[in-house]
């Protein structure tokens, strides 16, 4: 029996979220975006619908003919999928809010295991990201680069000798790339660093994000920090410079989570074990609740407190807590009480052995 | 990104601005904003990207603000037909590559503000390039303007990104000249 693109998708463990390495404990995943437009069109906000449809059709093509992605290449059309299915993307990290909200022609391409994607029409023709766990922009870069540069024998790319790469903003043009990567600072949190460490990466020129809600309070002690310049710096330069600051950032929380622990072990044991026993026991949870314990927890299996939870289950209970992967869990859409109440059960499931795939 | 003036919400406006040619940034939130804008007269909260890529609009004060506001308003991408109006409605984005050279004037502050430099020294395409003007005018214009560049490099003693900068001149020099005339 066949069965349909997101099906296969959701038995795919998530690509970023794999074995990490020693930085594993801090990063969580290391992620470069590069923007690319065709010449020959109107960047995506300027262009007319069949224009951006043809677009699409000449990178689909591209792809599968120059077998960019290989065997078993995902390809999902925004405008043909159940809203349930585009958050099942966005929760995934393979899609922008953005391209959701502009449904015109845009799709999808990805490679069967999700590590390297194409969104096509975002707001620049060609949205190109690579993925891996842990820290590891240099494998990052050299993976995207390669697909890039395949993708650039089949298509004509904007591009301009002093300037380099167009795309639609200007505060992505020369390279077109954004690198980032998700680290887990919970001692940084909790020693009241957060606030000095943004001034000083703004200071480089970096940006950093809470990685879960947009303008709101960070929550779980993820923070992504990325290169905000795209002209002047080459990519190298850009990935150099980049993970000299992380792995500055590394060595801080990890002396962060030292520092707390010295002064008061109990008490951070204390905080772990509550978290632990929270999500082992709730019948309810909100994703603002499980975000925090999770957090904990992540900070415990650092602290060698567990023999039954690892690195890799907290990864993935942070993406499959999520609303939609908890509806595709369930098999119909949840209302948000009734997400909690899935969210917990995943938990006491997922904590007594009987993980729910 | 915390709020730089409380250190405890979340910085939803974010300011960037040239000083002594130093990028300097200030991300706040919208209560700080506020306040703020109370006091010293700045507006912070009428700020959306555009504006703060362009400095369109009508802003007021400001340190962004204080060149006169001579703007092209009547600027038209013959290319694509984007006007500045489109520009503004879409958080400032350009409507094909054409854009860069119609808004050079407007562009020429935002690369100034938000970039480190001005001059790709990045990956560049392959067999496949179709440089969008690739005609000797402007081809001399922007010989013209890696050389400043380079200049500006070794004054500051910058000498890797000064080889850069030259090995860009020379790829762009080789492309210019005819075949075989190396
Ligand atoms: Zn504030
Ligand atoms: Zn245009």
């Amino acid at each position: 029996m066949s069965i349909s693109p997101m099906e296969r998708l959701l038995r795919n463990p998530v690509s970023f979220l794999g074995e990490s390495g020693d930085d594993g404990l801090v990063a969580v995943s290391s992620r470069i975006r590069l923007a690319r437009n065709l010449a020959d069109f109107p960047f995506p906000p300027a262009a007319a619908p069949e224009q951006l449809t043809a677009v699409r059709d000449l990178v689909a093509e591209a792809v599968q003919r120059g077998r960019i992605f290989g065997a078993g290449t995902f390809r999902f059309d925004v405008a043909d999928l159940l809203p349930l299915d585009q958050e099942i993307l966005f929760e995934r990290r393979l899609v922008s809010r953005d391209f959701l909200n502009n449904p015109a022609a845009g799709a999808l391409l990805a490679r069967a295991d999700e590590s390297v994607s194409l969104m096509v029409n975002e707001e620049d023709h060609l949205r190109l990201q690579a993925f891996k766990p842990g820290f590891a922009l240099e494998e990052v870069w050299q993976e995207v680069d390669k697909v890039d540069s395949k993708l650039d024998g089949k298509l004509c790319f904007a591009f301009d000798d002093t300037l380099g790469y167009l795309t639609s903003c200007p505060t992505n043009a020369g390279t077109g790339m954004r690198a980032s990567v998700m680290l887990h600072l919970p001692g940084l949190v909790m020693t009241g660093r957060i606030a000095p460490l943004v001034q000083g990466a703004a200071k480089l020129n970096l940006a950093v994000r809470g990685a879960y809600g947009e303008g709101t309070e960070n929550q779980g002690d993820l923070y992504q920090i990325s290169n905000q310049a795209t002209l002047g710096e080459s990519e190298v330069e850009i990935v150099e410079h980049l993970s000299r600051v992380i792995r500055q950032i590394i060595s801080f929380e990890l002396q962060a989570r030292e520092t707390v622990q010295k002064k008061d072990r109990n008490n951070l044991c204390d905080l772990v074990g509550r978290a632990y026993g929270l999500l082992r026991h709730a019948y309810t949870l909100s994703l603002a609740e499980s975000l925090q314990a999770l957090s904990c927890l992540r900070l415990g299996v650092g602290l060698n407190m567990f023999q039954s939870v690892d690195l890799e289950m907290v990864n993935r209970l942070w993406v499959y807590t999520n609303p939609a992967h908890l509806s595709k869990l369930a098999g119909h859409p949840l209302s948000g009480g009734e997400a909690d109440v899935e969210r917990a059960r995943l938990f006491r499931d997922t904590f007594a052995g009987k993980r729910a795939e | 990104m915390l709020c730089d003036i409380c250190k405890k919400n979340e910085a939803t406006i974010h300011y960037k601005e040239i000083v002594g040619g130093q990028q300097k940034s200030l991300n706040v939130c919208a209560e700080c904003a506020q306040k703020h804008e109370k006091a010293s007269g700045m507006n912070f909260g009428a700020f959306n990207l555009a504006e703060m890529l362009f400095n369109l609009g009508k802003l007021s004060g400001g340190p962004e603000m204080e060149k006169e506001a001579s703007l092209p308003e009547q600027l038209t991408c013959p290319q694509c037909g984007r006007t500045v109006k489109d520009l503004h409605d879409s958080g400032g984005r350009l409507g094909c590559a054409a854009c860069y050279k119609s808004f050079a004037p407007l562009l020429e502050d935002v690369l100034n503000r938000v970039q480190r430099g001005r001059v790709h020294v990045g990956k560049r395409p392959g067999v496949k390039r179709r440089n969008i003007a690739g005609n000797a005018a402007v081809t001399a214009a922007k010989l013209a303007a890696l050389r400043e560049e380079l200049a500006r490099l070794v004054k500051v003693e910058n000498y890797e990104k000064a080889a850069q900068v030259r090995d860009a001149i020379r790829e762009l020099e080789k492309a210019a000249k005819p075949e075989g005339e190396v």
